[in-house]
């Protein structure tokens, strides 16, 4: 056999892979890992550790640094940084790993140290810092509730804080609830118990806030309310509630004795008592509903821990093996959401799209559609130009500020400069210019509004 | 582990350039990137996988083929990048260097799913099912064919039949990769060449391309 015939069969091949790699989009989950190990490795970078005037040169601060850290690991084996545990599972939680309440439940972050962080159906928020004595929470859409347990702190250990849109919350021992709706700018804060400061949005002066009061603020015009929290639910608008969201109805899988939301609160910060007595009032009919809603409450999907595991092609031939139809309907947001980043990185280009299609439709209005909706056009960045130009500008209409903003503001414009049309290149380039003037392609933006005027 | 010029993929009638979205000049060369990468910069990790992981992604194909699983490969080469970012001498050989990462992880996978296959000999033993590596529909069946012949053959003689034949490498390009010298890539292939040719034989997906008569 000659040789140019094994190569006439591998030109064949490498052909028929071509095909299947323009479909094979970028795993976002991947981007988002690489990011977060290269910043791990931040200060671990530098010279070759094994050069004798690499030595020669950092020994002295190496022995310092020893020292320091080990001073630093003894305070830490006397006085571990808290943990804290997610969900009625009580899983161990990650720091910077997001999580999300289902739109119908409420999702419990319990801290060892005893404080309760509880999410609100459809809120997203992530742990970023523990110390002994606190952690940094970032809600960042939705409404949660903050039993602070006080603690004493030693020099140089962070209180509690909690980042809120462009608003910040410092905490000591406390009981409040905090909502942020990035669409809208608004900020909410009821204050029922301790005192806290805020900060942030324009306002230079920090804000003390004591028991009894809350604040409404506004990036947008710059307002703060400040009022007694009976004044604040006299108002009853929806300054923080997604109007948009489905309605949940179903019960909370997280909470032991899960409560229902079947009338949504009108009042974004309803009071702590009011808050009480529609508490009681849904655990009294929650019995009979919990029977129907079982399969709601049901145990987790059995892909989801090898997707978890980065395991996405067995994850998937799992969920396709119960039905990857019924999973999509099935399930909630967030795993819907992972069901159809599944789907995509073990190439199966349309489930993937079967699978973000249905969280827009049973979750409309929500953080997690918006994340579809940026899901659908990196899913047809190769594919399909329009759609996923169309994708990533629904997305930015329905989470302006959210997580993936940037990287849509950046798959828009790379999208503009290879379709080539020179006006739209201008349009995009000036946007991403307003909007990120130190983004990843501020460079280029800026050269194709030099070049072109 | 360099290879002397960039690979690029091989002429197939399909344009590499439309296997991947454009990437614009951003005015940073791999040397920038990878600076950016050792001075933990958090926009390099995404940089790198942003416009390398195509080419990973193909270099991986080519070897492995086509599996659903192959995104779990690509993720772990950009990790072993990033945590051995500071031994690559040259910058500017970073997408040959990410290639040599490929090869030696695709090895490793290789041989972990033969082992699989053995285990799944002895009884009492459940080990789970690896997809099949031809198993997309797009695929023809002189390419399903292909695999299932190279399935069969030794891992190193696999890596280099692939890189040579399917990816169209020189074999200065398969030696460096495999880290191995230019006289055992030539003696590795000419094994592998040897066991394709002699197992073709039995699958007539593949007689069109080989002539109809293999020996």
């Amino acid at each position: 056999m000659k040789e140019s015939r094994l190569e006439a069969l591998g030109t064949h091949i490498a052909a028929q892979q071509e095909r299947l790699l323009e479909h094979a989009a970028g795993s976002e989950i991947t981007r988002r890992k690489l990011a977060e190990q290269v910043a791990g490795r931040a200060g671990r970078a530098g010279a070759s550790p094994w050069s004798m005037s690499y030595w020669r040169l950092w020994f002295p601060v190496a022995a310092l640094g020893a020292v320091a850290l080990g001073l630093f690991g003894a305070r830490h084996v006397l006085f571990p940084a808290l943990e804290f545990r997610v969900g009625a599972e009580q899983h161990l939680g990650v720091l910077r790993d997001w999580v999300n309440a289902e739109p119908a439940a409420r999702l419990p972050i319990r801290f060892s140290d005893g404080t309760l962080v509880n999410l609100e159906p459809d809120a997203r928020a992530r742990v970023v810092a523990v110390s002994r004595a606190g952690a940094e929470v970032v809600l960042e859409s939705g409404r949660a509730r903050f039993d602070v347990e006080k603690t004493t702190r030693l020099p140089g250990e962070h209180a509690w804080k909690v980042d809120v849109g462009p608003f910040v919350v410092e905490v000591k021992g406390t009981t409040f609830d905090v909502g942020w709706e990035p669409r809208t700018g608004q900020f909410a804060l009821d204050l029922h118990e301790g005192a806290v400061t805020v900060r942030g949005c324009g306002r230079d002066a920090p804000a003390d806030v004591v028991a009894g009061q809350g604040i409404r603020a506004s990036c947008k015009d710059g307002s703060w309310t400040f009022a007694p929290l009976a004044e604040l639910a006299a108002l009853g608008s929806s300054a923080i509630r997604d109007e948009a969201a489905p309605s949940p109805a179903v019960a909370s899988p997280d909470v032991p004795g899960a409560v229902t939301d079947e009338q949504p609160p009108k009042a974004p910060m309803p009071s702590a008592s009011a808050a009480r007595e529609g508490r009681t009032r849904e655990l009294a009919s929650d019995v009979a509903g919990l029977e129907s809603k079982a399969s709601v409450v049901a145990a987790a999907p059995e892909w989801r821990e090898l997707a978890r595991a980065g395991h996405h092609g067995r994850a998937h031939e799992l969920a396709t093996s119960v039905g990857f139809n019924n999973e999509c309907g099935r399930w909630g947001a967030e795993d819907v959401l992972l069901l159809g980043d599944v789907a995509r990185l073990s190439g199966k280009t349309e489930r993937a799209a079967q699978a973000y299609a249905a969280v827009r439709s049973r979750f409309g209005g929500s953080a997690s559609a918006a994340r579809a909706a940026f899901a659908l056009g990196r899913l047809r960045v190769d594919s399909d130009r329009n759609a996923a130009e169309r994708w990533f500008q629904v997305y930015l209409r329905e989470a302006p500020r959210g997580p993936f903003a940037q990287a849509a503001a950046d798959w828009l414009f790379e999208l503009a400069v290879k379709g080539g049309d020179p006006e739209l290149q201008r349009v995009r380039a000036r946007n991403y210019l307003d909007n990120y003037p130190n983004g990843t392609h501020a460079q280029d933006a800026r050269r194709v509004l030099e070049h072109t005027f | 582990m360099h290879v002397a010029k960039q690979l690029k993929p091989r002429a197939s009638g399909v344009s590499a350039a439309r296997t991947s979205v454009i990437r614009l000049p951003l005015g940073e060369s791999d040397v920038a990137l990878v600076a950016a990468i050792r001075a933990g910069e958090r926009s390099g990790g995404s940089a790198l996988y942003d416009r390398h992981h195509t080419y990973v992604r193909r270099v991986l194909m080519r070897v492995i083929g086509p599996d659903g699983g192959l995104e779990d490969l690509v993720q772990d080469v950009f990790v072993a990048a990033i945590e051995a970012i500071d031994r690559l001498q040259d910058p500017n050989a970073l997408r040959s260097w990410l290639a040599g990462i490929s090869v030696n992880l695709a090895r490793v996978e290789l041989r972990r799913r033969s082992r699989g296959a053995w285990l799944r000999f002895l009884p009492g033993y459940v080990v789970p099912e690896v997809a099949a590596v031809t198993s997309s529909p797009e695929l023809d069946e002189a390419v399903r064919a292909a695999y299932h012949v190279m399935n069969r053959l030794q891992v190193d003689e696999r890596i280099a039949f692939a890189l040579r034949f399917i990816e169209g490498m020189e074999l200065t390009e398969v030696a460096s990769l495999c880290g191995t010298s230019l006289a055992t890539v030539k003696r590795r292939l000419a094994s592998a060449r040897q066991k394709f040719e002699s197992m073709a034989g039995t699958y007539p997906e593949l007689s069109s391309w080989l002539g109809g008569g293999v020996s």
